[in-house]
């Protein structure tokens, strides 16, 4: 009998469906349940006699719409994972905007620290900051509650880094991608990302799968090659009528290895078969 | 037919009758006439013991300019970037207990380079001794602890040129000295970090004189940022956590907070561009009415703090006089009462023995 994982997303649960679409042997032993929300909706639920129930009409609505059912029972599956839900690198850059700390090689270009407009702050505050502005999101914040519901071991799959190209799009503009990258801080400012999402999913009980190392380039960028760029995705991400958000079939095949190795991982034996 | 004296004239405010027995001793409009005015416009700046963070707070509500050299990132909330030392003082400099303490930090800022014997060993991470607790988790290596320390005393020093009135609240006359640098330090060697030897650190317990001494050094260096700067004193009520002077706590506490006093009476009098508000007689003294302590005795109350920031607020026009300076509930948890503020010194507590609940 298939075990049997939840995943809660929002769009970027496109790239793991395609993926099993694809391939559906990928995910052989496992049967999975795909739940999609829009924005923060999710949060606009509640846990309890193991469902996820509404507790908005938008909530309820995006429910039926995209999974055919309100509430949605949890409480037949051993792992959960949230896929994308505004977790992602955004925080990590803003964070850059306003302040430096002493890891970023950048930092060595600059003459007169003190009149610099960013603060300059220590590494470990870094950290504590950005992995208090992650906690906030709605991936995490969720995270924490299917925890404390106590149905399985939750894990927390990010949104992509943006496609390479979008290095030259407003949206990168904004986040300053570019002068983080040309200041040679993209390692440095990926590590603390890296660290924060880690810290903040342990800290709401869940483990946190990074994107995969063979998708990003330039450290805070995704490989054309494991994109989605021919899909008519949400205008969320969409810039010029291309989508720079969102990743593809490939890139969602990795995903789903890690997620079903993590939950193969953290399921005992003997609840192999559990599902009824 | 009765010669003229001297008290013949005087306020009310001059007489214990007058002034005390029948004022208003919640709001005590005359206990305090400003010598220093401040507007919304002045640009303050707060340093010193627990204390301060409260002045910081209220002058923050009051909508004054308070200074801020050491900003925290927008992104980090409230009570995070408290722990990291931010937004409690003006600059990050964690809690200056000792005259002594600000006037090293001052003439180091005027030197603009950081001492390196600031830097202590906690386990395997490294902190800066002269603010002990602004880095919670310690820092990686002694590098990165210069490395911001120098950026602390170059903006604290930036923040300096900028402000026109400095409010300095007086915590303790005790301190821990290095005796190879002649450097103090707020907490002891070896309780936040570092190592106690006894043959290099040694106590001390600063005399009125030397306080005073402090003091009149902190006015000059102050004005060598800003020769127009004025220096507001303040004591905290706030009694000692602990003393190594070998007396009883609560005897060391008076004798502390009485040097102080009288340190900060004697520089005030007849020096222009200073001035003395009265924190400490508005908690402490039985006519100000209370008990504005918290039952262990020690943390002020919110109540407590709240009138005297009222009292100093509509002193300076800046209030009615009920302002509250922060949304701490009315009667806390004990715990509640003492998490309020950042204290260093409450680090000691820990090192005291617990009573014997069989004794």
């Amino acid at each position: 009998m298939p075990r049997s994982l939840c995943l809660i997303g929002n769009s970027h649960l496109v790239a793991l469906q395609l993926a099993l679409a694809q391939d559906p042997a990928r995910a052989r032993g496992w049967s999975l349940s795909f739940h999609g929300f829009r924005g923060r909706t999710v949060l606009d639920t509640a846990i309890r006699d193991g469902a996820l129930h509404p507790l908005t009409p938008r909530a309820e609505a995006e429910m039926r719409r995209y999974s055919g059912q309100a509430p949605i029972p949890l409480d037949r599956h051993q792992a959960f994972a949230l896929v994308g839900l505004n977790v992602k690198l955004f925080p990590a850059l803003t964070l850059w905007k306003s302040a430096r700390w002493p890891d970023l090689p950048g930092l060595d270009a600059i003459p007169d620290l003190a009149a610099m407009p960013p603060a300059l702050i220590s590494t470990p505050a870094a950290e504590a900051a950005l992995t208090a502005d992650l906690s906030r999101l709605a991936g995490l914040v969720m995270a924490g509650r299917l925890r404390r519901a106590g149905l399985g071991p939750v894990f927390v799959l990010p949104q992509p880094h943006l496609h390479r190209r979008a290095l030259w799009t407003d949206l990168a503009r904004f986040y300053g991608i570019g002068r983080a990258l040309k200041a040679g801080d993209g390692a440095a400012l990926a590590a603390l990302w890296a660290r924060a999402l880690t810290r903040a999913a342990k800290a709401a009980g869940a483990t946190a799968l990074p994107q995969p190392p063979e998708t990003v380039t330039a450290h805070l960028m995704t490989h054309p090659a494991f994109m989605a760029d021919d899909w008519s995705g949400p205008e969320n991400g969409r810039e010029d009528g291309r989508d720079h958000a969102h990743a593809n079939a490939a890139h969602g095949a990795l995903l789903l290895d890690r997620l079903l190795t993590a939950a193969e991982a953290r399921l005992p034996p003997a609840a192999a078969g559990a599902a009824a | 037919m009765t010669e003229a004296h001297p008290y013949q004239d005087l306020p009310p405010r001059a007489y214990w009758r007058t002034g005390v027995a029948l004022a208003d001793r919640l709001a005590f409009p005359d206990l305090y006439s400003p010598r220093i005015r401040i507007t919304p416009a002045t640009r303050v700046a707060t340093a010193g013991s627990c204390f301060a963070q409260h002045i910081g707070r209220a002058l923050v509500a009051a909508g004054c300019a308070w200074q801020e050299a050491e900003p925290p990132p927008p992104q980090m909330p409230r009570d995070l970037a408290e722990t990291f030392g931010y937004a409690l003082f003006s600059a990050r400099t964690g809690n200056i207990y000792t005259a002594r303490a600000l006037r090293q930090l001052l003439e180091e800022i005027v030197a603009g380079i950081p001492d390196p014997s600031c830097v202590w060993a906690r386990e395997d991470r490294f902190i800066d001794a002269f603010r002990p607790t602004v880095e919670p988790e310690g820092l990686a290596t002694p590098d990165e602890v210069l490395l911001l320390r120098d950026y602390h005393l170059e903006r604290t020093a930036r923040m300096l040129t900028a402000t026109d009135v400095f409010i300095f609240t007086l915590g303790l006359t005790e301190a821990w000295e290095d005796g190879v640098t002649g450097r103090v330090y707020p907490v002891c060697p070896g309780v936040a970090g570092g190592n106690f030897d006894p043959a290099r650190h040694r106590f001390v317990n600063f005399t009125t004189a030397q306080v005073l001494a402090d003091l009149i050094a902190i006015h000059a260096l102050l004005r060598r940022f800003n020769p127009g700067m004025a220096l507001m004193l303040t004591v905290s009520p706030v009694p000692l956590t602990a003393t190594a002077s070998g007396e009883h706590v609560l005897t060391a506490t008076t004798l502390s907070k009485a040097v102080l006093r009288a340190a900060a009476g004697e520089f005030v009098a007849g020096r222009p561009g200073t001035d003395y508000f009265p924190s400490f007689e508005l908690v402490t003294h039985p006519a100000a009415g209370g008990p504005w302590f918290a039952p262990n005795l020690r943390s002020v109350t919110p109540e407590g703090v709240a009138r005297v920031m009222s009292v100093f607020l509509a002193a300076q026009g800046l209030a009615s006089g009920t302002a509250a300076p922060d949304s701490t509930p009315a009667e806390p948890e004990e715990d509640a009462a003492e998490d309020d503020v950042i204290c260093d010194d409450l680090l000691l507590q820990a090192f005291a023995p617990c009573p014997d609940p069989s004794a």
